[in-house]
């Protein structure tokens, strides 16, 4: 039998106790959660435990589930914040500590089919609890190359530089139209600078892009002219929008079309200088596959035949002009070179000057023999011009040799 | 009389258990629920702090070697998913080791010991004096008390340390703070075990508790003075005998 005494000091001793409990608790745990960083900055500072709402000693006794489900005893009337205990079901336990950082992340546990949190932090479990993941988990779903064809490959495998909550590169500006190019060339250089690139480049453009391929490219890049070096920003001026082709207007800045040989004969064409030079783009067939064919330039050549010289004076009338060209080419000035042959001249030409019947076959007007019969002396000026024939025949200019006919024919 | 096999063999191993945990032989033997309160409170604080502390001081060492993901859940290790006993460190380090310590120490040992302390000194009880220093106060038990106290103290250092350590630039005040706390938490485990000291006797009660469940109406003869003449010891074990 417990006497008195006894009881009285157990009453005694356990209100002495819990006073002593309370009054310890509120001297030191706050101070743990102001002070101790990974208390009120890491488990305590969730949307569902804010240290600020633990306000006693037990209170942890209340939703000890942290808002989900215990694991030890799922059959305890904890709080439990649903939303939460099923974006932990689907996604990981991470959110019971983590918020969602932000749009991107959001954007993630939105896609289907369903994306865990460790899916990306693959190191979260195996020692690299803080470490943030690289690029290589996100070519497990996404596909760089598919998603960024004008991009080059060593610049799209860096996916976290321009996708992320903060991305270094702000990659949104950079879509074509949007911002202008020197915002594309400084946030190459930032591009290099996250990730610690030990490379240089002649270019920051070329950080995402190749060096075009196209034939216009290749002439005009790296060349020094006028004690300059064309790069990118050159002709792609700093002030132009990230993604627009620079005009005609450019061209002229180094170029004078007037003061190159037959472009007077085509004022009206000068407007637009890609309307003929049209290497920048890479090949997309040949000239005469643009589906313009040499009409689409030269249409009107016979009404101003008049105008025209040398060679192309008789036989433009006559012929089409792969009678002497190639015109599945893909530039013009192969176009042109093609028809440099003497050979050419023999498949239609008698060393006198005269007609081969192939030249009434591939007439696309009526000819007659007697309009060009030829001359017994031309079989002496071949020999002069050892068979070049355009040492006299010249096809627009002035001939290499003054020695007959000025003016051509 | 003679003891019977079942006593002998089963029952005597189940009650090792009960008072390792419950102590009811000195509520039992005292008749006096408040000082078996307060002593058990005393006694399973300082033991479980004593262990978390240990366990924290390890799995910290783990935990900052191998920064490995601190999980949330409660106990896994119990729960279904076994794995996660050998991938969570920090589970042991904030669970067991971090809350664990803050709970026997904080909310068990620290209240408790405080009411013995002033129970026993001011309030003249003698059963809790002996309970806390033994046979005697002497110069080694005095302090043996005094840097458990100190340690007690330094355990609230964030409140009043850290501050002044984050003026002074200090990466991590908070746990450079309690840096204090654990030195002398540590020393006083080590100066308290080697002069038999108020560790030495808890963590004595606790092993002849278990080395009664292992190998039944037995107790390591190292105790024998503890069993004999210790106020509160003494009472643990009615039927203990020497090996």
């Amino acid at each position: 039998m417990v006497g008195y005494k006894p009881l009285l000091r157990l009453v005694v001793y356990a209100a002495a106790f819990v006073v002593v409990l309370l009054a310890y608790w509120y001297l030191v745990v706050p101070g743990y959660f102001v002070n101790v960083e990974v208390c009120s900055k890491a488990c305590h500072s969730t949307h569902i435990l804010d240290y600020k709402k633990i306000s006693g000693p037990f209170w942890c006794l209340s939703c000890h589930g942290f808002g989900v489900r215990s694991e030890i005893a799922s059959w305890a009337p904890f709080h439990v914040d649903e939303k939460l205990q099923a974006a932990v079901e689907e996604h990981g336990e991470c959110l019971m500590c983590h918020p969602v950082p932000g749009k991107f992340h959001e954007a993630h546990l939105a896609a289907k089919p369903v994306v865990k949190c460790v899916d990306c932090h693959t190191d979260a479990y195996r020692g690299g609890h803080t470490v943030k993941p690289g690029s290589k988990p996100c070519v497990s779903c996404h596909n760089p190359a598919a998603v960024h064809p004008h991009l080059l490959p060593s610049a799209v495998s860096y996916c976290l530089v321009c996708h992320s909550e903060r991305p270094a590169v702000d990659w949104e500006k950079l879509k074509p139209g949007k911002a202008s190019y020197e915002f594309a060339a400084s946030s190459a250089k930032t591009f290099l600078k996250a990730v610690g690139a030990r490379w240089t480049v002649k270019s920051y453009c070329l950080v995402c892009h190749e060096e075009p391929p196209a034939e216009a490219h290749k002439v005009h890049l790296w060349r020094s002219i006028g004690g300059r070096t064309v790069k990118c920003l050159t002709c792609h001026k700093a002030g132009f929008t990230h993604g627009t082709k620079p005009g005609a207007v450019l061209c002229v800045e180094c170029h004078k079309p007037s003061e190159v040989p037959l472009h007077e004969l085509a004022p009206e064409k000068l407007s637009s200088c890609l309307l003929c030079h049209r290497g920048w783009a890479p090949g997309d067939g040949s000239l005469f596959a643009t589906g313009k064919g040499c009409k689409g330039c030269h249409g009107d050549i016979r009404k101003n035949v008049e105008r025209l010289v040398g060679l192309h004076y008789k036989h433009v009338a006559y012929y089409g002009c792969e009678a002497c060209h190639k015109v599945d080419v893909k530039t013009h000035k192969e176009f042109m070179e093609s028809a440099k042959s003497s050979g050419l001249c023999l498949k239609c030409h008698t060393v006198y000057g005269g007609l081969k019947p192939e030249a009434f076959k591939l007439a696309q007007a009526p000819l007659t023999k007697t309009e060009f019969a030829g001359f017994a002396y031309h079989e002496n000026m071949v020999k002069a011009a050892n068979g070049d024939c355009f040492k006299c025949h010249y096809a627009w200019g002035k001939p290499k040799l003054e020695l007959v006919l000025p003016t051509g024919g | 009389m003679a003891e019977s096999l079942l006593y002998r063999w089963v029952w005597c191993r189940i009650r090792g258990l009960i008072e390792l945990v419950l102590q009811l032989e000195v509520l039992i033997k005292t008749r006096e629920p408040g000082r078996w309160l307060i002593a058990l409170l005393v006694y399973l604080g300082l033991l479980g702090s004593m262990l978390t502390a240990v366990i924290a001081g390890l799995t910290k060492l783990v935990t900052m070697a191998s920064n490995v993901v601190p999980r949330p859940h409660a106990l896994p290790m119990i729960g279904p998913w076994w794995e996660k006993l050998f991938i969570s460190w920090p589970q042991w380090f904030y669970g067991l080791g971090l809350h664990g310590h803050i709970i026997t120490g904080l909310y068990f040992a620290a209240a408790a010991y405080t009411v013995a302390l002033v129970a026993a000194l001011l309030g003249r009880d003698e059963w809790l004096y002996g309970f806390l220093f033994g046979e005697k106060l002497g110069l080694k038990e005095f302090f043996d008390h005094l840097l458990l106290w100190l340690t007690f103290v330094f355990g609230a250092a964030p409140v009043f340390l850290a501050p002044l350590i984050k003026a002074a630039g200090g990466i991590m005040p908070g746990f450079q703070s309690l840096l204090v706390h654990g030195i002398l938490g540590y020393l006083w485990i080590g100066y308290s075990m080697a002069t038999r000291g108020l560790a030495y006797r808890v963590v004595a009660a606790a092993f002849i508790c278990i080395y009664q469940v292992i190998f039944g109406l037995r107790y390591p003869k190292v105790y024998s003075d503890l069993l004999e003449k210790d106020p509160w010891i003494k009472l643990l074990y009615r039927e203990a005998r020497s090996r």
